[in-house]
């Protein structure tokens, strides 16, 4: 049964052969889905649930980020559909999402997507149809009248507080809650920052608490994700970040597959170059925590050496943890965009550190 | 000697101006596509086709819609942005004796076209009501108003030795005398920068960068998203047709036509372009800034001086 | 076929016109008509699954103000350096000196923006 306008024949069969965009919510002992999912041609990875068609729910997502993971859920445009990877969709709170194992990931996705375009396919939204709190901007696009200032829209204050800037002008101070499903950002981390302009003036970093004990959880039962794993899949993502789309998918593979330390000596080559990444990381993202100061080219270059010495069958040390309070206080005065870069440089670390269970305040 | 004439009637040039871009955007489209399957290591095969599936997929998906965008913007920043591409390609000479347009002052008329462009892409990020795309959209405009300048210099000192502002001039004083790539030689790699930040392609992508969900596009989909990486493509068409006609001799070329000398020096821009932007990793917008104003700009005085100098002797 | 100045951009307008009304015609293809009909949930912005506190549109503050303006001194100067180019080869030395010196006065408001900080973000 047709459950929305298919799309025209033709348009249809072209669009049916296209790789299938996905939005990738990751949870704790993704990273295998992760990589397996950039790594494949039937597939691509994309950096917000917009340019998606269906949303992977990858690895254990905890109760507590359920929220955000059905408003990531909503914000995939309809016709949408949701799979979830060797668990049901009752674990994540989405019935109808499609479960798929591991091993079947990519044709199950393949087969959906050839659903949502036959128009036999659209996953109801989960949150409300109208906003609970009524419209009170000013202006046709709620930018509040003169100067932009005045109006509640949708109960949402107009970044309006008066903060000094450096030139004593009163400046807005944008609130955001980043995460935790952002693309690129390590799993099941939230970060609060107050923006003036594209500054960071303001940012808490906490993880999403987990739920369950680590090492219970995995996908399809699996062990947790080795360092070889966690590490290159960290690498694919800071790629895809910093837009180098080809690469990134070279290292996904790399990670899906048995790796040798002269695979990993040959990304060095590839990478470790004045022009290649670290045109976007050196003396970026410079952060001095538990003593190991650096920039981002410092930690991916840590990445590599961990991969080989783990490839080569040596024992690697534990990433160790993180003091989140000493980490948001370096990230202030940072400009959005590095701020960000410099979490997805920390993933192993914070991906360790969102895995212990909540500690009680 | 090239003399450049202007079209026959102004439909015939739009269709002109309207099918290069399409064929360049296409073109740029499966480079891309291609050069990425080759970093990637894989098959490239499929990589042709690639493109298309991917474009009847997006155009198959619905259009955005956020909580109270300004739609009307939404829909001119894609079309600003052809619109501004088409005005540029409008100058250039596209054939041995042919421009679309034959005007004197075809630098400044490009020159404008980078500068609405520019107003395009914030307009972009600034629709959708949306926090990402509107930082995006900010720091768009601290890189464009730092590569300004470079194309201004770089298009004034290829005026110097043809003492004209005219394209069709530029490309008739490179056949008289030198290539410009050959006599004024950081003019190139100056303009390159120039091209990839206008586009947003590659290294200089600041609007639509992953680390910002996707930058001005975060929340854009289905055909107005296929609008805008059109837009983007046919920036970079124009762009790799005007390197082409400024320090390549354009059309100039022996045995084959005009046109397909510019197509075949502009196909070979494009690749250069693609390329850089999968071997080089996204610039953060204050070091792009810093250098621009502390680097380029003084070595686009020096490219200036030395194009004064080779222009005199 | 010689073409007057006004056929020239006419034919200009023409190409932009067209070419931007083709792209704003796919951009607006099958665009819902009552933007409200779509469910509240779908339409936030992408955060990461959260809802922003406060709404995107703001005085932004904008870092690059200072460098902003000396942009528009370099701005005014291009409006003399177009004429200038046509005529150089004609003028010769003179033109290029002259040049010269009106750029080196204009470094010096780099120099100074730089010194200052201008080109930082912070």
């Amino acid at each position: 049964m047709a459950v929305t306008r298919p799309v025209p024949g033709r348009l249809a069969r072209w669009a049916g052969a296209a790789p299938v965009p996905v939005h990738v919510a990751v949870g704790h002992g993704g990273d295998p889905v992760l990589a397996q999912l950039r790594a494949d041609r039937r597939v691509e990875v994309v950096a917000t649930p917009r340019h998606a068609t269906v949303l992977v729910v990858a690895g254990h997502v905890p109760e507590a980020a359920r929220t955000a993971l059905h408003a990531t859920h909503d914000q995939v445009r309809a016709p949408r559909a949701t799979v979830v990877v060797g668990v049901e969709g009752t674990m994540v709170g989405i019935p109808h999402a499609v479960s798929v194992p591991r091993t079947g990931l990519v044709d199950g996705l393949v087969a959906v997507q050839h659903d949502l375009l036959a128009g036999d396919r659209d996953d109801p939204s989960i949150g409300p149809d109208d906003n609970p709190v009524a419209w009170q901007g000013v202006g046709p696009h709620g930018q509040g009248g003169e100067g932009m200032m005045g109006g509640v829209p949708w109960g949402r204050p107009m970044a309006m507080p008066p903060v000094e800037g450096r030139d004593g002008l009163a400046l807005d101070r944008l609130a955001l809650r980043l995460g935790p499903f952002l693309a690129g950002l390590p799993p099941l981390l939230v970060v609060d920052v107050g923006l003036q302009g594209d500054v960071v003036e303001e940012v808490a970093v906490e993880p999403v608490p987990a739920d369950e004990p680590p090492g219970s959880m995995g996908t399809d039962g699996e062990d947790r994700p080795s360092v070889v794993i966690t590490e290159l899949v960290a690498l694919a993502e800071l790629l895809a970040l910093v837009g180098l789309a080809g690469m990134a998918v070279r290292v996904a593979r790399l990670a899906t597959g048995p790796v040798t330390p002269g695979d990993v000596a040959g990304l060095r080559r590839r990478l470790d170059r004045p022009l290649g990444l670290r045109t976007a990381t050196d003396g970026v993202g410079r952060l001095d925590l538990s003593g190991r100061a650096g920039d981002i080219t410092a930690r991916w270059r840590a990445w590599l050496d961990r991969a080989a010495a783990a490839a080569a069958g040596d024992r690697v040390p534990p990433t160790g943890t993180l003091d989140l309070d000493a980490l948001a206080h370096e990230l202030l005065g940072m400009e959005l965009g590095a701020a960000l870069l410099s979490l997805a440089s920390l993933r192993p670390q914070l991906a360790a550190a969102t895995a212990l269970p909540a500690v009680a305040a | 000697m090239i003399e450049v004439a202007g079209a026959a009637h102004p439909v015939v040039g739009a269709l002109v101006v309207v099918a290069v871009l399409a064929l360049g955007a296409m073109a740029v489209a499966v480079t891309e596509s291609v050069v990425t399957a080759h970093v990637a290591g894989s098959p490239l095969g499929s990589a042709w086709s690639r493109p298309w599936r991917r474009a009847a997929l997006v155009l198959a998906r619905p259009q955005p819609v956020t909580e109270r965008p300004d739609t009307l913007l939404w829909v001119l920043a894609p079309a600003a942005y052809v619109g501004m591409a088409a005005l540029g390609l409008t100058v250039l000479p596209l054939g041995t004796v042919w421009a679309v347009a034959d005007v004197r002052t075809g630098i400044v008329v490009l020159g404008s076209a980078e500068v609405l462009a520019m107003v395009a892409v914030f307009l972009h990020g600034w629709a959708p009501n949306s926090p990402l795309p509107l930082v995006a959209g900010y720091r768009f405009v601290a890189a464009g108003l730092s590569f300004l300048l470079l194309s201004i210099f770089v298009l004034i000192a290829a005026a110097l030795p043809a003492e004209s502002m005219s394209f069709g001039r530029i490309v008739a004083s490179q056949e008289d005398g030198a290539w410009n790539v050959l006599r004024q030689p950081l003019g190139l790699p100056l303009f390159l920068v120039v091209a990839l930040a206008v586009s947003l392609h590659g290294p200089l992508d600041v609007a639509d960068a992953g680390e910002l969900a996707g930058g001005t596009t975060a929340e854009v989909s289905g055909p107005a998203r296929l609008a805008w990486g059109f837009a983007r493509r046919a920036m970079l068409t124009t762009y790799a047709v005007a390197t082409a006609v400024v320090f390549l001799a354009g059309p100039a070329g022996p045995l084959l036509p005009g046109w397909a000398w510019l197509a075949v020096k502009s196909l070979a821009v494009v690749v250069v372009l693609v390329w850089i932007g999968q071997r080089t990793a996204r610039v953060p917008v204050e070091r792009f800034v810093r250098v621009a104003w502390t680097v380029l700009l003084p070595l686009s005085f020096l490219h200036l001086a030395i194009a004064g100098v080779v222009t005199l002797a | 076929m010689a073409q007057s100045m006004l056929g020239a951009f006419l034919a200009v307008a023409t190409a932009t016109v067209v070419a931007a009304t083709a792209v704003a015609g796919v951009a607006l293809w099958r665009r819902p008509v009552d933007p409200t009909a779509v469910a509240w949930s779908a339409t936030l912005p992408w955060l990461g699954g959260h809802e922003p506190e406060t709404h995107a549109w703001n005085r932004f503050h904008a870092r690059y103000y200072p460098m902003t303006l000396v942009l528009l001194a370099f701005e005014m100067e291009m409006m003399f350096m177009y004429p200038w180019a046509v005529v150089f080869a004609e003028l010769g030395t003179k033109a290029l000196v002259e040049m010269a010196v009106f750029l080196a006065l204009l470094s010096l408001g780099v120099v100074y923006l730089w010194r200052e900080g201008g080109l930082a973000w912070q």
